[in-house]
């Protein structure tokens, strides 16, 4: 499958929305909480101004008092002295004035600033304190008594807020600065830690499951973080392994189908051979009865092997799919096996090899299906006369022992060496290359045998030395 | 004309069957029946035609048919005097079959050549080693 190269992630969409989010909920703490600071500190400056205004009139209407009965005869000069004495000390104080009990304006130090003060409000013996439209205090009237007691005068203060304003404004200024620097400096930790620990992973698995996607199976995510994001690239490289093991499964599948395929016409195609070939030529051998004998012996022993192999393939299925034998009888496996090797002393002799037969199994018989067990023991023998050369020598020898009927098979063949031994039962065990010629190389003779001797209680085994031969056992439980 | 003929082939029953008749038809031939052997006698050029099984003992007919076309393996073993007709009943894939083709001047399934008909391509070729795909 061509690998595509992977698309660059859509990562500014991931990192945009972060950040936006980020910024937003900064800006509105950012901005309740510099609000509720402004607003607070605003209104402890507005207390404060209060409290020093109300201190500085009730301090200082006494002696700016006395000074103006004392002077206020003689000009101006020591009370404008004293009155500036005394406005120096508090900076919020821009007017000072001097008035009777009827609101007449006796004295003002800045005349230029308007005085507004009902005759109610000068000839009244309480200190009133004036608020403008904004509730900041604007004017303190103070009463002014004499040594005596009497009320002549108040002295008027002009208090300006101007100072507050200021404040308020620097205060305003600074907590908006330091907002800005606020949000950024923790915008900015907030998006590198969010990058590092969340985008970066994120990234780093769409990309990598991208490729993935794009049918690179060997790619594995790594992402090894204890979190979602690391669980979610584990779920990938899960999912991508086992991917690759069912396509490669899938493959085997495929190419265990294509070797059946292979193997079966070759079996099927062996035997016909040598029928159509003898067939075509049995004029050849007419005046020679012997040489007839040996070509119908052939031609037979082809069609047994036809319908042995039929019999594999179809044993395999039917067991494959789970279905039982229904046919059991009882088989006298004396006259059964003598049967059977009969079949090969013929073509043993043809190619010059010993064959020795010892059955000693006079009273034992089996429960089982006679085709099964013929046809898995002719495998046996089929294999050792194919893989026995010239002059070598094939042994069968049935016995009673224990409770079983064993019967082995040994020949002078070439031998299986122990790396194929284990394998030798198993489906389509031809080695790696299709030519390959190793002992399983009937394909499924040997698998076929197993399944059916086992299906009756029984087992198969191997023994090999290279070279030297291979003795094959079959123990089967007898009926008592 | 083919004179000497090895058939490297393990079924003794097929080997005979060809056997028989290609000497009834005048040829000399040689059987063996293990691929190491069948190569060893193939490399001596004593034989102008090698009827070749693919499924062997030792080696298998795809390492003979190499090793007889690599001159440095095997340089008695022509392309011009030595031929080779590769007779199977395996189905091989398009890789192997393109191997064949490229080496051996036959290349038939043993079900479809009676001995008769295997006789008669034989002689056809002449010796000439006419190319001829299963």
């Amino acid at each position: 499958m061509p690998i595509s190269s992977p698309r660059k992630p859509n990562s500014i969409g991931l990192r945009s929305k972060f950040v936006l989010l980020v910024s937003a909920l900064l800006a509105i703490i950012f901005s309740l909480f510099a609000f509720f600071l402004i607003s607070n500190n605003t209104q402890t400056l507005r207390t404060n101004l209060f409290e020093e205004a109300r201190a500085f009139a009730v301090l200082a209407t006494d002696p700016i008092g006395t000074t103006f009965a004392i002077y206020k005869d003689s000009g101006t000069e020591k009370i404008e002295e004293e009155v500036r004495d005394s406005a120096r000390l508090n900076e919020s104080i821009s007017n000072i004035a001097v008035i009777d009990v009827a609101g007449n304006l006796l004295y003002v130090l800045y005349p230029d600033q308007e005085l507004d003060v009902t005759a109610e409000e000068a000839a009244t013996f309480d200190s009133i304190y004036r608020t403008n439209e904004n509730g900041v205090l604007d004017t303190i009237i103070f009463p002014y008594f004499e040594a005596s007691g009497a009320h002549r005068y108040s002295v008027v203060y002009t208090v300006s807020d101007d100072k507050i304003e200021e404040t308020v404004r620097l205060e305003r200024m600074s907590s908006v600065a330091f907002a800005i620097f606020a949000l950024l400096l923790t915008g900015t930790s907030i998006y590198l830690l969010i990058n590092i620990l969340i985008i970066r992973p994120i990234e780093s698995v769409s990309e990598q499951a991208e490729i993935i996607s794009s049918g690179d199976l060997d790619q594995q995510i790594m992402v090894r973080t204890n979190d979602e994001i690391g669980r979610l690239s584990d779920s990938v490289n899960k999912m991508a392994d086992s991917l690759k093991k069912n396509i490669a499964e899938l493959k085997e599948i495929d190419k265990v189908k294509s070797e059946f395929m292979m193997i079966t016409s070759h079996n099927l195609r062996t035997p016909l051979t040598i029928i159509s070939g003898y067939m075509e030529n049995a004029d050849r051998y007419e005046k020679d009865p012997v040489m007839q004998a040996q070509i119908i012996n052939r031609i037979s022993s082809s069609i047994k092997r036809l319908e042995m192999f039929a019999e594999d393939v179809l044993t395999i299925s039917r067991f494959e799919l789970g279905e039982q034998e229904q046919n059991l009888e009882t088989i006298e496996l004396k006259h059964f096996l003598e049967n059977i090797t009969a079949d090969f002393i013929q073509n043993a002799a043809t190619k010059q090899i010993e064959f020795i037969t010892d059955i000693r199994l006079p009273d034992v018989a089996i429960e089982a299906s006679a085709p099964h067990i013929r046809s898995a023991i002719w495998n046996l023998l089929d294999n050792a006369l194919k893989f026995t050369p010239e002059g070598g020598v094939i042994t069968v020898i049935a016995t009673k022992e224990n409770d079983k009927a064993k019967i082995s098979i040994k020949d002078s063949g070439i031998g299986i060496t122990p790396e194929e031994l284990p394998k030798l039962f198993t489906k389509f065990h031809r080695g790696t290359s299709t030519l390959t010629y190793d002992f399983g190389g009937t394909g499924i003779g040997l698998y076929a045998s197993k399944m059916m001797i086992e299906n009756y209680g029984g087992t198969i085994t191997a023994e090999s030395i290279p070279g030297e031969g291979s003795t094959f056992t079959v123990a089967l439980p007898y009926k008592k | 004309m083919y004179k000497n003929i090895l058939l490297v082939e393990d079924e003794t029953m097929i080997a005979e069957m060809y056997a028989d008749i290609l000497r009834d038809e005048g040829f000399q031939v040689t059987v063996v029946e293990d691929g190491q052997k069948g190569l060893e006698e193939a490399q001596t050029g004593k034989y102008d035609l090698v009827l070749l099984d693919l499924m062997l003992p030792n080696v298998t007919g795809i390492e003979i048919l190499a090793m007889l076309r690599d001159p440095s393996v095997s340089p008695l073993f022509t392309r011009e005097d030595h031929h080779v007709i590769v007779l199977t009943n395996l189905n091989e894939n398009d890789i192997i079959t393109k191997e064949i083709t490229s080496k051996a001047e036959g290349y038939y399934l043993k079900v479809n050549i009676t001995p008769r008909k295997l006789a008669g391509i034989i002689k056809d070729m002449g010796g000439k080693g006419i190319p001829v795909t299963a």
